[in-house]
């Protein structure tokens, strides 16, 4: 390297870069221990203030041309999220659908739902006046005068009862609850289903006291409001 | 709470078909987003019409994209094609109106003509309009680095992974911008809330 080069070089080397301000450090520092994200308290109140601006609407003609390009195109669905189509087949056009409730589709989390049903269905069948009585569901109906206040047993939910066996106690036991996922209402909403599986139990008696068990399955779904993102 | 179905629901991965719950859909998906999106074309442009150029550019390249099949990630994927989307195309506009305004010499005064006072990027309300001007003056004002984080934070509710996604910049980047951003914005309106302008 010639002459001049090397007192160019040797000039550069003797200045210093500048040190690292504190500001920086402390940046440096948030980073290292993940907390470039953690505000303070008055740049959360600014937040919150921003956070109630409303971006202004789209205007007319954008919308407009926006639906028209996708009038033929069916709107796309994820594989989270499904249509609900009803027993009879079809989507229901939401026209003609009244919301079921007015409450816009919040986040909810998924357990808080299906304990609250389970604490439901258990209340049901522990406070129920006249001994235990299962869960509403097709197999049992209120007692009558006519047998002594038991429980009837609707034929067909637990089969023919024999003859000389009276029911004597019945009880709903929690056995199962799984997240489906999330569908479809009737009218376009995202619901989130659980299956919750009970096992409706009835005791029955003969006239020497034997006792017999009937266990019958029970499966309810449990639909609530899912926010999509 | 919910409702309890005895019928287990028909559960079967399908587009909505029905012509007008799918036009409902659009509709629905638009008047959701589409105003977040708006929003960050307005602070990345120089103009509400330029704002919605891009906007619509970029709709209707994502509609293009699912009607050919062609669209990758699924509908958990569209706002950060948009706004990945609305960047490039407001950089290319940038671009174009760099060399338009070297070529025809604009000043710097016929350039602050170009802005629209008219054109608010909120919605105002009658009882907090003053304190909605001074935050979106206050916006429209802070570097662009920092107002384009902040308002895919605050309003587009994207991640700090999705914004660096979207800017071509880190996670932590994009933490620090949207932090100093907002320490930014708190300093330009100090003087407001000195005098008691502002609330906040």
């Amino acid at each position: 390297m010639d002459h001049e080069h090397q007192d160019i070089e040797e000039a550069l080397r003797r200045i210093q870069p500048a040190g690292v301000d504190d500001r920086l450090l402390e940046r440096l520092e948030d980073a290292v221990d993940g907390r470039l994200g953690v505000l303070g308290e008055e740049e959360r109140v600014l937040e919150a203030s921003l956070s109630r601006l409303r971006p202004g609407a789209v205007p007319e003609a954008i919308e407009a041309d926006f639906l028209q390009r996708t009038q033929a195109i069916s709107f796309p669905v994820d594989e989270k999220v499904v249509p609900f189509q009803r027993a009879g087949g079809g989507i229901a056009e939401t026209a003609k659908q009244p919301a079921a409730t007015a409450e816009p589709a919040r986040r909810r989390r998924a357990w808080p739902a299906v304990a609250a049903a389970l604490v439901a269905g258990v209340f049901t069948a522990l406070m129920v006046p006249g001994g235990k009585q299962a869960s509403p569901g097709p197999s049992a109906t209120a007692g009558s005068a006519g047998n002594g206040g038991a429980p009837v047993v609707r034929q067909g939910a637990v089969g023919s009862v024999p003859a000389g066996l009276v029911p004597a106690g019945m009880g709903t036991d929690f056995n199962d609850a799984r997240d489906l996922g999330v569908v479809w209402s009737a009218d376009q909403r995202p619901m989130r289903v659980f299956r919750v599986t009970y096992k409706d139990r009835v005791v029955f008696r003969d006239e020497n006291g034997k006792e017999a068990v009937v266990e019958v399955p029970r499966v309810e779904h449990i639909l609530t409001p899912a926010e999509i993102e | 709470m919910g409702e309890n179905r005895s019928n287990p629901p028909n559960v079967t991965p399908v587009a909505v078909t029905n012509p007008s719950a799918s036009a409902t859909a659009w509709r629905e998906w638009l008047a959701e987003h589409g105003p977040k999106l708006l929003l960050f074309a307005r602070q990345q442009t120089r103009s509400q019409e330029d704002a919605e150029d891009i906007f619509q550019d970029a709709l209707v390249k994502l509609v293009g994209k699912i009607e050919e099949g062609s669209f990758t990630g699924g509908q958990e994927a569209w706002m950060p094609y948009l706004y990945t989307t609305l960047r490039r195309l407001a950089i290319d506009l940038g671009r174009r109106d760099d060399r338009r305004r070297r070529r025809e010499d604009l000043v710097t005064a016929d350039r602050e003509q170009l802005s629209d006072g008219d054109h608010p990027w909120f919605d105002g309300e009658s009882s907090d309009d003053e304190t909605r001007q001074f935050l979106e003056m206050g916006l429209r004002e802070l570097p662009e680095k920092f107002a384009e984080v902040i308002v895919m934070k605050i309003w587009g509710e994207r991640t700090f992974a999705e914004i660096g996604e979207a800017l071509d910049i880190s996670p932590n980047t994009a933490a620090s911008r949207y932090r100093y951003g907002l320490e930014a914005l708190k300093r330009k309106l100090s003087g407001a809330r000195r005098k008691g302008d502002l609330s906040i």
